[in-house]
C-alpha cells in the first residue's frame, strides 16, 4: 500500500508578497505556482502509482482564507495527477481563524467556517461524512485495506489559548471507541490515524519544553490500542520536525508514529539544521502487518534544497531510506550476523539477504543502534546509509 | 518548428558515460579489431576520436555487459582482462608546477627538497591509481554479488583463497584492509590515495611531511600483482591488459619505462596506451635501439582515416543514433544532398570573368563547346572552378558575407567536414534528429549547424594562448586563421592554379616554439597528420618528417577544398604571411611564480 504523505505546506498567494517570507508554496488562486508544479512534476517521476495522498493539516498559513482555497486547489491538482489514489486531507491549527482578531473579516468570526464551506469540499468529497466530521471533528473512512480516522485536533481553536496547541476530548475519544466496537467498523490489516498535532509531546525536536501536544493524545492511543482492532499507524504534522517513534503502550505492540515534517515552509531557527523540507513515500508491507499484528512497512524521504531541488534526502530526520515495524532490535541483528560468521570469514551482501531485508525495517533510530553495536563488537562493516543496508561485514584485522 | 533544441555542446565524452550507455552505443570497427589484439598497442588520435571509447570497451565489465551483435565474437577472442586507467588532468598540471618551482633560481635547499618530496608523492600516487583500478577488476572478476549473464571472465573463488590473496596483496601495497576481502582492499587503496594526494598537497604549500613510504616501481607492482592474483584465480597464464588513456596527461617519469616496458615486459601484461599525436617528453619511436614499432607492438592511428573507412565507420554510427530515435531508414535519405556540379556551366561562366582560368585553359587546348563532368582532363579542376566561380561575381570580384557553397553539404561532406570525429559525429546527429523526425535536413540546416559547430570550435582554439611580438597572434585559431587564409588565397588569388597548396611539411629543422604550436593544434584536431604511420611526434626533433593539413572543419567557413592539396615546407608558409617574425609561442600558464596579484590603479 503506498502512501504519499505531506503536510504543513503553509501555501501563500503570488499577489501577496510580504508572505513570502514563510513558506516555498507560493500559488495563485487556482493553486498553481513554480514549486507546486514542480513537485507534482517530481512525484510523477519517482512513482506514477499511488494509493493514498495524505496531508496533515496547515494547507493554509495563518488562517488566511484565499491562501487555504489555494493550497487545497493545489492538494487536489496533485490527487488528480495520480487517477486511482485517494486524497485524505484533515485540517490544522493555521487552516483554522484560531485567534481572535478584530480586523475585517467578511465571514465574521468563525474559527471553521471558511474550511467548511469551501469549494472542492473539504476536507471530504463526501457529505455525509463532512458532515460527520465537522459535527463531531472526527470520521472514519472504511477503505480497501484500511480504515482510516481522521481527527481535528484544532476543533477548539478560537477559544483562550486552545490555539497553543491540539486536543480531542474525551467525549470524542469515547464516541470514536464506540463506533470502532460497533459492527458498522469492518476490522482492516491496518488503521491509520491522522491528525494535525502530535499525541505526545516531542521535546527532543526543539530540545525545549513542548506544550503543543494533542491534550488527550495519550489517551486517545490508549483506548485504540485497548479496543484491539489491530496495529494503528498514527500519521501528524505541525512541528515541522521529522521522525518516527512510537507511542505509549501496554502492548508489545505500539502503535507507529510518523511524524511528518513541512513540505515547504520555511523551516524554523531551531531545527533548519535537523530535518528539512520534505515529503515521504511509505509502502506499507500489508501482509506482513497482517500477519504480525504491526504495522511493517517502509519508507522513502525527499527533500528540497534551494541549490538541488527535490532528491532523496541526506537528513538524518528523516533519512532517504528508512523503515518500522521491524520485530528484531539491532542486538537481535548482531547475534544472527554473529552466528552466519562462525563459519564465513566474512560476509558480503548475498550472504546478508534476509538480514539486510529485517534491517530495511529498521527505524532510523534503530538503525543507528545497530551501527554503534557493530562496532561493540568488533566488527567492520561498510554500510550503505542511503539504503540502510550492509554491503560487508566481518572481524576487524585487529580481531 | 522543434521544440527539442540541442545545445552545440551536447555531445559524448566516454571519460564519464555509464559502462551500460557506452556499450548500448558502441560500434565496432577495424580500430576496435587492432586494439582488441593481445599485444601491445599505441593507439594516436586527437580529442574526440574514439580513444577513450575503445579502450573502456576492452574492460571487463564492458566486454560483460556489452548485448549487441558481434558481442559474442569479441567475448570469444579477447582473452585477457582489461584494466582501464584514466589519467587525471590535475596530475600534470601539479607536476608542471613543481617543476617550475624547482627550476626557479631562488629556491632554497628546504624548498627543493620538500618538493621532490612532492614530485615522489605524486609519483606513488599515479601507482596506487593503477592499482586501484587493478582491484576494481579483479574485484568485478570474483564478484558474487553482480548478476554476470555472460560470465565473462568470471572466476569463482573461496572466502578463504580470497582472505589469503588480500593479504598477500596488501602485503604488497603496504596497506592493511579492515577486513580481508578484495572490496575492503580496494576501499583501504582509495583512503591511501586521498592520504597521500594530501600530504603532497601539505607540501607543496610549505609543510613539512614525512615521508615514510617504500620505494615503489610501477612496472614492479604490476608484474607482482598479476602474478599474485593469477596464482590464486589459478591462471597461470592469465593475460591482463593496462589500457592507459590520455597518456600525454600521466607523469613523463612514469610513463616512458612503461613504453620501454613494451618490449619484452611480463609474459603475462599487455600494455595498451593511448595518445594524442603531440606529446612533449615522450620518445615512443625515436629510441635509436627500438626495433619496437615494427616487431613489439601495434600502432593504431586514428588521425586522417581515409573517405572510404571514415565513411563507413560515420554511417554506421550515425545510422544506430538515428535508429535509437525511431529513424529507421537509410541514413542518407535523411539529408538532402547538394546538386551535383555543373561543370559546363560553372566554366564558362568563370572563364568570362577569370582572364587567368580561361589563359589556363587556352594554354592546354581545354576550351571547348561544352564541358563534361567525365573529361578526365577537366576533373583535376572541376571542383576549384566551381569553388572559385561561387566566390567570385560578374566582375570577377570576391563577393563577402556569402552562405558556404552547397559543395560542403551533403551526408557524407558533413561527415568529413567533423574528420569522422565519433564526438563530433555524436553531437552533429543529435542536432539533425528532430529535424530528420519532420523531413529532410535541408542543406541550410546542415551548413548552419556545420557552422555552430566550427564556432564552437574556434572558441575552444581561442583557449590555447599564444605569446607574440605581435598582437593579431593571441591563440592557436589565429595561428590557424593565418595558415588558412593563405591555403585560402591559393584557391582564390587572382592567379588561377590547378593545384592550390593546402598542405605543410614539417621537419627536424622546425623551431620548438613552433612545434609546440603545431603539437597542441594536432592535439586539438585543428590539424591533421597526413601520410604518416606513426602519427606522433614529440619535441624530440630526431629524423622528424610530418606533413599536415588543415581539418576540413575549416574549410566551409575559409572556402577550401576537402580533399588533399599540395604540400609546402611550413618555413615557406610561415615566410609568406604575417607569422613571420611573430615569434609565436604557447603560453605557459605556471610560468608565472609570482604569487601577489597585480595591483589595480584606480584613479
Amino acid at each position: 500500500m503506498k502512501i504519499l504523505v505531506l503536510s504543513d505546506l503553509h501555501a501563500v498567494l503570488v499577489d501577496e508578497v510580504d508572505t513570502h517570507e514563510h513558506s516555498r508554496l507560493i500559488v495563485d488562486d487556482d493553486g498553481s505556482g513554480e514549486f507546486g508544479d514542480g513537485l507534482i512534476g517530481y512525484i510523477q517521476s519517482i512513482d506514477s502509482k499511488l494509493d493514498y495522498i495524505i496531508c496533515c493539516g496547515d494547507i493554509a498559513n495563518r488562517g488566511q482564507s484565499r491562501s487555504f482555497v489555494a493550497g487545497w486547489k493545489f492538494l487536489n491538482r496533485l490527487s488528480f495527477s495520480f487517477p486511482g489514489s485517494k486524497l485524505i486531507c484533515v485540517p490544522g491549527n493555521h487552516d483554522h481563524q484560531s485567534r481572535p482578531d478584530t480586523t475585517e473579516d467578511p465571514t465574521g468570526f468563525s474559527p471553521k467556517h471558511q474550511l467548511q464551506f469551501c469549494e472542492p469540499s473539504f476536507p471530504f468529497d463526501c457529505f455525509q461524512k463532512n458532515t460527520h466530521f465537522w459535527a463531531w471533528n472526527w470520521a472514519i473512512d472504511s477503505l480497501a485495506d484500511c480504515n482510516v480516522l481522521s481527527l481535528n485536533t484544532s476543533a477548539y481553536h478560537g477559544y483562550s489559548d486552545e490555539y497553543k496547541h491540539g486536543r480531542v476530548s474525551s467525549e470524542t475519544i469515547n464516541q470514536i471507541c464506540d463506533f470502532i466496537e460497533s459492527d458498522e467498523y469492518v476490522p482492516k490489516p491496518i488503521n491509520i490515524l491522522v491528525c494535525h498535532h502530535h499525541p505526545q509531546r516531542m521535546e527532543h525536536a526543539y530540545e525545549d519544553y513542548d506544550g503543543e501536544q494533542m491534550s488527550g493524545g495519550q489517551s486517545l492511543v490508549n483506548a485504540l490500542q485497548e479496543i484491539d482492532v489491530g496495529p494503528w499507524l498514527v500519521i501528524h504534522g505541525h512541528k515541522h520536525f521529522a521522525c518516527v517513534s512510537s507511542t505509549f503502550s501496554q502492548a508489545q505492540t505500539p502503535p507507529i508514529v510518523f511524524s511528518a515534517g513541512s513540505t515547504s515552509a520555511k523551516l524554523y531557527e531551531g531545527i533548519k539544521d535537523k530535518t528539512s523540507n520534505q515529503i515521504y513515500l511509505l509502502d506499507i508491507d500489508i501482509s506482513k502487518t497482517d500477519q504480525k499484528e504491526r504495522v511493517v512497512g517502509k519508507f522513502k524521504t525527499y527533500e528540497y534544497t534551494m541549490a538541488n531541488g527535490w532528491l532523496p534526502s541526506k537528513s538524518e530526520n528523516l533519512p532517504a531510506n528508512s523503515g518500522f515495524g521491524s520485530s528484531k532490535t539491532a542486538i537481535d541483528l548482531i547475534s544472527d550476523i554473529k552466528s552466519k560468521l562462525v563459519d564465513e570469514p566474512f560476509l558480503q551482501e548475498i550472504d546478508l539477504i534476509e538480514i539486510n531485508e529485517e534491517l530495511g525495517y529498521f527505524t532510523p533510530r534503530e538503525f543507528v543502534r545497530l551501527k554503534t553495536r557493530i562496532e561493540k563488537h568488533n566488527l567492520i562493516a561498510e554500510i550503505d546509509e542511503s539504503h540502510q543496508k550492509i554491503i560487508e561485514i566481518g572481524y576487524g584485522n585487529a580481531h | 518548428m522543434h521544440t527539442n533544441i540541442p545545445s552545440i555542446s551536447e555531445s559524448f565524452n566516454a571519460k564519464t558515460t555509464s559502462t551500460e550507455e557506452l556499450c548500448n552505443t558502441f560500434i565496432t570497427n577495424d580500430f576496435f579489431d587492432q586494439l582488441a589484439c593481445p599485444n601491445n598497442s599505441i593507439m594516436i588520435g586527437p580529442r574526440g576520436s574514439g580513444k577513450t571509447t575503445l579502450m573502456r570497451m576492452l574492460e571487463v565489465e564492458s566486454l560483460e555487459i556489452w548485448n549487441r551483435e558481434n558481442s559474442d565474437k569479441y567475448r570469444d577472442i579477447i582473452d585477457f582482462s582489461g584494466v582501464f586507467i584514466p589519467t587525471d588532468r590535475y596530475w600534470k598540471k601539479q607536476y608542471e608546477k613543481i617543476q617550475e618551482v624547482i627550476n626557479s633560481s631562488n629556491i632554497t635547499q628546504v624548498e627543493r627538497e620538500r618538493m621532490d618530496k612532492a614530485l615522489y608523492l605524486l609519483d606513488v600516487l599515479f601507482i596506487y591509481h593503477v592499482i586501484e583500478q587493478f582491484l576494481s577488476v579483479v574485484n568485478y572478476r570474483c564478484s558474487r554479488i553482480v548478476n554476470k549473464k555472460n560470465k565473462f571472465r568470471s572466476v569463482d573463488i573461496s572466502k578463504e583463497d580470497e582472505m589469503e590473496l588480500v593479504l598477500e596483496l596488501s602485503s604488497l601495497y603496504g596497506c592493511t584492509p579492515k577486513i580481508n576481502s578484495i572490496r575492503s582492499l580496494f576501499s583501504s587503496i582509495v583512503i591511501k590515495k586521498q592520504d597521500i594526494s594530501k600530504s603532497a598537497n601539505r607540501l607543496i604549500k610549505g609543510s613539512d611531511e614525512t615521508c615514510d613510504l617504500d620505494e615503489i616501481s610501477l612496472i614492479e607492482i604490476l608484474n607482482s600483482s598479476v602474478s599474485i592474483v593469477n596464482n590464486y584465480l589459478n591462471e597461470s597464464h592469465g593475460k591482463w591488459a593496462f589500457l592507459f588513456d590520455e597518456l600525454e596527461l600521466a607523469p613523463d617519469l612514469i610513463i616512458q619505462p612503461l613504453v620501454d616496458e613494451m618490449r619484452g615486459g611480463h609474459k603475462d601484461i599487455i600494455y595498451k596506451l593511448a595518445l594524442s599525436p603531440y606529446h612533449q617528453d615522450i620518445s615512443i619511436t625515436h629510441n635509436t635501439d627500438s626495433s619496437m614499432k615494427e616487431q613489439d607492438l601495434n600502432y593504431i592511428n586514428l588521425t586522417g582515416l581515409n573517405d572510404k573507412e571514415g565513411s563507413k565507420f560515420a554511417k554506421q554510427l550515425c545510422t544506430s543514433l538515428f535508429v535509437r530515435k525511431g529513424l529507421f531508414e537509410n541514413i542518407e535519405n535523411y539529408f538532402e544532398s547538394p546538386k551535383p556540379t555543373n561543370i559546363d556551366k560553372d566554366f564558362k561562366e568563370l572563364i568570362s570573368k577569370d582572364e587567368y582560368f580561361r589563359l589556363y585553359l587556352e594554354d592546354r587546348n581545354l576550351i571547348r563547346d561544352e564541358y563534361r563532368a567525365n573529361d578526365s582532363l577537366l576533373r583535376k579542376v572541376k571542383f576549384i572552378a566551381h569553388l572559385r566561380n561561387y566566390k567570385r561575381d560578374e566582375n570577377n570580384q570576391i563577393k563577402r558575407r556569402r552562405r558556404p557553397a552547397d559543395y560542403y553539404a551533403g551526408f557524407d561532406h558533413i561527415c568529413k567536414a567533423v574528420e569522422y570525429n565519433p564526438r563530433m559525429l555524436i553531437g552533429l546527429m543529435n542536432k539533425f534528429i528532430p529535424i530528420a523526425k519532420e523531413g529532410k535536413v535541408s542543406l541550410a540546416a546542415q551548413l548552419n549547424s556545420l557552422d555552430e559547430y566550427f564556432q564552437s570550435f574556434k572558441a575552444l582554439l581561442s583557449t590555447i594562448a599564444l605569446d607574440s611580438n605581435n598582437s593579431k597572434f593571441n591563440n592557436i585559431y589565429d595561428f590557424i586563421d593565418e595558415i588558412a587564409n593563405y591555403f585560402n588565397n591559393e584557391i582564390y588569388g587572382v592567379e588561377f592554379k590547378s593545384e592550390p597548396k593546402g598542405s605543410f611539411i614539417i621537419n627536424d629543422k622546425i623551431n620548438e616554439g613552433l612545434l609546440e604550436i603545431v603539437g597542441y593544434a594536432l592535439n586539438a584536431g585543428a590539424l591533421i597528420s597526413v601520410d604518416t604511420d606513426i602519427g606522433t611526434f614529440n619535441k624530440k626533433k630526431e629524423g622528424l618528417r610530418n606533413v599536415c593539413r588543415l581539418s576540413y572543419m575549416f574549410s566551409h567557413s575559409y572556402g577550401l577544398l576537402m580533399t588533399r592539396q599540395k604540400e609546402m615546407d611550413l618555413d615557406e608558409l610561415i615566410y609568406s604571411t604575417a607569422l613571420n617574425k611573430a615569434n609565436v609561442n604557447i603560453v605557459k600558464l605556471f610560468k608565472n611564480t609570482n604569487p601577489k596579484q597585480y595591483n589595480l590603479e584606480l584613479k
